[in-house]
């Protein structure tokens, strides 16, 4: 049995390595920093009975106002031992849920190997992601990755009217209105990120 | 999709298909056989029970004098434990089917002249012995084998 | 700013700060050098330029612009915060503050100033002064949210949380009521879970519950708001509400192990050891019965059962929980078992029922009791089952048939092989565990866990190079060999560190290690950024939960690890010291002064070119700016040291294993390590003092264990060997001594030698413990050297107390043996004893490649089982076999392809 459950910060370590362990795309931990203390509730971890982080959902909100307000799966990772389990669609499951039900996401998106033939089977046929384009070259080795998108039914409108928001679920793309926001000297503001947001590679083909 | 899939042979799992090889067949394929197998593209394949792969098709596109394509199955085979349950007949249809919709016409096969089950096994497809090769094989008893090749019906396509 | 310059400088003077703000360094360069024509000592413009040049990694010109703008112009603000943010961005966080202090004593009320002092409190944790700086900040700009709650959290991290709360509830008093807008929900119900956090920390429950119950239209992370409401009601003992919420939480996730001992706890059927009355028990049992019909898909409720039953119910329920996942094939169901073995009884009882299992579907096709022909992979996974338990029983013959009967019944999956490497390991055998583990990664390409487990299983066998060929071909990037170091792959830094250490290479080991420990700095440095973001982003409880992880970060595992590498690496090399370090400096000393002094030239030049190529590589790399997929290109300077020869010519070895020592101590003072380290670090510092608090800090944390009782002894009989103390120094140490030694129970009355022999006889059973105490009968009394060798050959390997149903288990651990064989080598440098030994302990484990057994493969060089299994060839199968085919060994399987011996 493998518990699901949201991360902590003290889990992201054990992320970190899982990450390792399984995917060719890596993160520096200040890249995991960034995800859980911008969107804590979109990480999700899956722990085995001894305790041991066996697979992790990592994901954000997608912060441009030019898009309709939507999620996106930076990483899914499940320890290759760990298979046959359903965690994979488990932490998506829970991932998406929260993606809606706390940032009111319209919809979300993730990145995937053309090659990786069962993360789309489960992308498609388990978790109902439709293919939304192709971005040529995405990966390092030169491969094209798959743009998926899934539908969520996003947050009931809110019980406020007459804000004036560009579009109902806005939580997502605060930081920007109406409120101070400290100018930064020294390096950058916000936490920059360390290498792009890919999805899914539970096969993704070495170099 | 049911408990049975297929699945290419690509250069990352080419393995599959050795270890696959070593189990059933008292011969040590060489690397031509894997290329082979690796251009022939869709006509090889690996079958999968419950995402554990216990059996394969192997094929090689041979080009005939005048440049039609003739399908030759290297080997066909499944693990022992899990014969008998349409694994080895869904490899071979699919190679069937394949080569009829590709307008290929002709798919033969060499078989040793005692394995009566294999013999049976094909002939239930319309295969047919066309000919005798004397010492075709070099380390087993009978040395000598049967060419059992099957003509294929075009599919006409459909206007 | 910029205020004694003319019109049109002060407004290139404005330009500078601007194109600094928005990183275009060119153009503010132009603009300072622009105002430098004119007046060339202008302090606040070289400053500027300097802080310019920094960010261009053009360090020393920048210090150097720097100072000299200061010394122009000491009584300006900007010189002096300039200054530094110079310092900040080296991490000399301490300097940095100082110069802060400084400009804020010319300008007290600069907001930017005070900002940036702030961040610099947070990251140093200088929480009284972050306190005061938030304070200030918020006098000067009290409409600014953030300020309100950085001022609440500096106090809450000053360990004052009703202080945090009183603000908070001040700054919820400046709200209006239909605050807050659609598009800071999010913010806003974040800051008020964040305030019931504090009130439930603060002990005040009562007042956090009628505070969600108020505020929870306006919270937005309902499942948040559902576990604290849970865990809260359950700690006030409101047990049937909370009953409630946890069957809500378990309707929604029933997955969660949590909520299922959140929901005992609310029945009074929850205990932390797992130690139930029958009569608990029995209502656990009903509990577990009822959830199983509503959530029949959740495999947790079939689980953890298992861990509270018993005797034939714990049977039952185990069969049933296993045959399922037997019949679908998962490989993590032994794993997912393993915790039950440290169950008194249970290991026992799960045996005779997978060997039931395999009997039944072997004879029958089916699981005992049942009709229905289970599939043909049943069979493979119950192997793969059975064999897994055995490994873990120690009993690695019967494990190894078991798994080579699963592989011959199904050769392709993969899995097979790579717990069949995993028993090799566990045997001995690391060649073989790694020649498997590549046949596994062989199957599967695409699959970077394969080849991380084959990775890890070449270093532990010592093959580094080939390691890392194969760690390559998923670590490329871009033009660059490989990216383990960039992203932080500490567990293949750590297993060639150790490996290299073993091999006797200190300058790569400590390389790798210290490769380490720099990952847990960056990490701590990681978190500078977000001490603003946090209180923009609003963030608050993972902003806190953050820090306190990283006040502990350097307690994890990865870094102990690494530390006590280092250590290690350090003392040998104290102990002996590399001479003329390199081959090169042998050549040296052989040439004649003349020559040897154009050598060293030629060698400076070249490091001075192979340097001044990485600065420029980085340089080019930094204005290249980032890729297509927003990759950021990391200036990668050229490695000066690839072998760390560099690093083992420090001056004094002991000075730097100290640094690491004293991380060790204030992050794992619980572990035995730390304090054996400590010992023998110290000893051969010859501080003794700081060495007896090591021996007492062990004792105290395990008095028995068998290190600890070397230290004892070694300290004193060093100390008796001393001769009696002459300055005042010594008299002091000598008299803490003989103060503190009544408090060392074991000494009382005791001679050394007495001790030993009582330590002996209470722990006379064990291996370890008998090895401990001949070792320092050798210490106290050279020449019982026979009698102390005679005590380690004398020890009996006992049959283990577990009535294993195919064949016994004996009790000694390879590992330790191996130890045990170390010790008669390199302490009693007894040739004939230790090869004794040898000799017994390939009986013992005939798979140990260590000590020879017979079928390691070491000994055995056999082609590969596989190769010489009878081919089945049955109905489907027939062959295409022409002669040069049936001679080639082309498919041979390659499992020992890279054996090395």
């Amino acid at each position: 049995m493998v518990c699901i459950r949201q991360a902590t910060v003290e889990d992201l370590l054990a992320m970190q390595a899982c990450n390792l362990l399984c995917l060719p795309e890596n993160y520096q931990m200040k890249y995991y920093l960034y995800h859980i203390l911008s969107w804590p509730q979109l990480l999700f971890v899956a722990e085995d009975y001894g305790g041991k982080i066996v697979g992790y959902v990592l994901a954000k909100m997608e912060e441009d106002a030019s898009e309709p307000c939507h999620g996106h799966i930076t990483s899914l990772a499940v320890l290759r031992t760990h298979r046959k389990l359903g965690l994979a669609t488990k932490l998506m499951t829970a991932a998406q849920n929260a993606m809606e039900s706390v940032f009111g996401a319209e919809y979300v998106s993730l990145h995937v190997r053309r090659s990786n033939r069962a993360a789309i089977n489960l992308y498609t046929s388990t978790l109902g992601y439709k293919i939304h384009d192709v971005e040529a070259k995405y990966y390092a080795d030169g491969e094209d990755a798959y743009d998926m998108r899934k539908q969520l039914k996003g947050r009931p409108a809110p019980h406020h009217h007459g804000h004036g928001h560009h579009h109902a679920g806005g939580a997502c793309c605060s930081g920007d209105a109406g409120k101070p926001v400290e100018a930064d000297t020294g390096t950058g503001a916000s936490a920059s990120a360390s290498a792009p947001a890919n999805a899914g590679e539970r096969r993704a083909g070495g170099v | 999709m049911g408990l049975i899939s297929l699945d290419g042979v690509r250069d990352k799992n080419v393995m599959q298909l050795k270890k696959l090889n070593t189990a059933l067949f008292p011969v040590r394929y060489n690397d031509k056989y894997y290329a082979d197998a690796l251009s022939s593209g869709e006509f090889t394949k690996l079958a999968y029970y419950s995402d554990i792969c216990v059996g394969s098709i192997a094929c090689r596109l041979e080009k005939k004098e005048g440049g039609a394509i003739r399908v030759y199955i290297m080997t066909l085979g499944v693990l022992a434990p899990y014969r008998g349950l349409g694994i080895g007949t869904k490899l071979l249809t699919h190679v069937l089917d394949l080569s009829a919709k590709q307008n290929i016409s002709e798919i033969y096969l060499h078989v040793q002249t005692n394995n009566d089950d294999a013999i049976g096994f094909y002939k239930k497809f319309g295969f047919e012995i066309t000919d005798t090769i004397q010492n075709y094989y070099t380390n087993i008893t009978p040395p000598d084998c049967y060419v059992l090749s099957k003509v294929i019906a075009q599919v006409h396509p459909k206007k | 700013m910029g205020s004694s310059l003319p019109p049109k400088e002060a407004n290139l003077f404005k330009v500078i700060v601007k194109s600094y703000e928005t990183k275009q360094y060119k153009k503010g360069l132009k603009s300072a050098d622009a105002i430098l024509r004119k007046f060339p000592e202008h302090g606040e413009t070289l400053s500027m330029k300097g802080l310019i040049l920094n960010c261009m990694d053009r360090k020393s010109e920048a210090y150097e612009l720097v100072r000299r703008g200061l010394k122009n112009d000491l009584k300006s603000h900007v010189c002096w915060h300039v200054y530094g943010l110079l310092y900040r961005s080296d991490r000399e966080y301490r300097e940095a503050i100082k110069c802060y202090r400084n400009a804020l004593k010319i300008d007290p009320d600069n907001i930017e100033i005070l900002r940036d002092l702030s961040l610099l409190q947070a990251q140093m944790r200088d929480l009284t002064g972050f306190v005061e700086t938030r304070q200030q900040l918020l006098t000067l700009k009290p409409n600014h949210r953030m300020n309100w709650i950085g001022f609440a959290v500096s106090h809450h991290l000053n360990s004052n949380g009703s202080k945090a709360i009183e603000i908070l509830e001040a700054y919820e008093g400046t709200l209006e009521d239909d605050y807050p807008p659609e598009n800071e929900r999010y913010e806003h119900g974040e800051m008020l879970l964040y305030k019931i956090s504090l009130l439930e920390e603060c002990g005040r429950l009562d007042k956090a519950l009628e505070e969600m119950h108020k505020k929870e239209p306006k919270i937005v992370d309902k499942l948040a708001f559902k576990e604290q409401m849970a865990s809260m009601l359950a700690n006030l003992g409101r047990l049937e509400e909370g009953e409630k919420i946890y069957r809500s939480l378990l309707f929604m996730n029933s997955d969660n192990y949590r909520y299922f001992m959140g929901l005992q706890k609310c029945l009074g059927l929850y205990s932390e050891k797992g130690q139930y009355t029958s009569d608990e028990v029995e209502r656990l049992g009903a509990l577990y019965n009822s959830l199983k019909e509503q959530y029949s898909w959740s495999s947790a409720v079939k689980r953890i059962p298992l861990d509270f039953l018993e005797g034939d119910e714990f049977r039952e329920a185990a069969d049933f929980y296993i045959r399922p996942l037997l019949t679908k094939g998962v490989p993590s169901l032994f794993s997912d078992l393993s915790p039950l073995y440290d169950h008194p009884g249970k290991a026992c009882i799960l045996e005779q029922l997978f060997l039931q299992l395999e009997d039944s579907i072997k004879k029958t096709g089916c699981f005992p009791g049942r009709t229905q022909k289970e599939p043909p992979s049943t069979l493979m996974w119950t192997l793969f089952l059975v064999s897994q338990h055995y490994d873990r029983r120690g009993q690695q013959d019967i494990a190894l048939a078991k798994i080579d009967e699963a592989i011959e019944h199904t050769p392709t999956v993969i899995d097979l092989y790579s717990v069949k490497g995993r028993i090799l390991e566990h045997a001995g055998d690391l060649a073989a565990a790694a020649a498997l583990a590549d046949e596994a990664r062989s199957m599967d390409l695409a699959d970077r866990y394969l080849n991380s487990e084959c990775v890890m299983r070449m270093l532990q066998a010592d093959q580094v190079g080939l390691a890392e060929k194969t760690a390559v071909l998923f670590t490329k990037d871009g033009d660059q060999h490989n990216n383990l170091h960039d992203m932080q792959c500490m567990w293949y830094e750590l297993a060639s560190g150790e490996s290299y250490f073993r091999q006797g290479d200190l300058g790569r080991a400590l390389k790798m290690f210290l490769a380490v420990e720099k990952h847990y700095a960056d990490m701590t440095e990681d978190q500078f950024d977000f001490h603003s973001y946090c209180l923009r982003k609003m963030t608050l409880r993972a902003y806190v939960s953050m820090l306190k992880f990283q006040d502990k970060l350097h307690s994890h595992e990865y870094f102990r690890k690494a530390a006590a590498g280092a250590i290690r690496c350090y003392m040998k090399l104290h102990d002996s010291p590399i001479k003329a370090t390199t081959e090169e400096g042998d050549e040296m000393s052989k040439l004649p002064p003349s020559q040897r002094k154009k050598l060293r030239q030629k060698q400076k030049k070249a490091e001075a070119r192979a340097k001044k190529e990485a600065e420029e590589k980085t340089e080019e790399e930094t204005t290249s700016g980032s890729s297509k997929s927003g990759k950021r290109q990391h200036a990668r300077p050229v490695d000066l040291d690839p072998h760390g020869e560099k690093l083992l010519q420090v001056e004094d070895p002991l000075l730097e294993a100290t640094k690491y020592l004293k991380l060790l101590q204030s992050n794992s003072a619980s572990s035995l390590e730390t304090h054996i380290l400590s010992f023998e670090l110290n000893m051969r510092k010859q501080r003794i003092l700081l060495a007896f608090q090591a021996v007492k800090k062990l004792l105290k944390l395990d008095e028995n264990d068998p290190d600890c009782h070397r230290c004892l002894i070694r300290f004193f009989h060093k100390v008796s060997s001393f001769p009696s103390p002459r300055t005042d120094t010594e008299k002091l140490i000598w008299s803490v001594l003989e103060s503190e030694q009544p408090d060392i129970s074991q000494l009382h009355g005791k001679s050394l030698i007495e001790v030993n022999r009582s330590f002996l006889e209470k722990h006379k059973d064990s291996l370890m413990h008998r090895a401990a105490a001949a070792e320092m009968l050798l210490v106290l009394e050279p020449e019982k050297k026979l009698e102390a060798i005679k005590l380690i050959e004398d020890s009996t390997n006992k049959l283990a107390p577990v009535d294993g149903v195919l064949g016994p288990v004996r009790e000694w651990i390879l590992d330790e043996c191996i130890a045990v064989h170390k010790l008669l080598e390199t302490v009693f440098i007894d040739k004939d004893a230790a090869s004794r030994w040898k000799a017994r302990c390939a009986e013992y484990f005939p798979y140990s490649t260590y000590f020879g057994g017979c079928r390691s493969s070491a000994v055995a060089y056999s082609v590969n089982d596989n190769v010489q299994n009878a081919p089945e060839n049955g109905v489907l199968a027939y062959q295409e076999a022409k002669n040069e085919d049936s001679h080639s060994l082309n498919g041979k399987l390659h499992a020992f392809k890279d054996l090395t011996i």
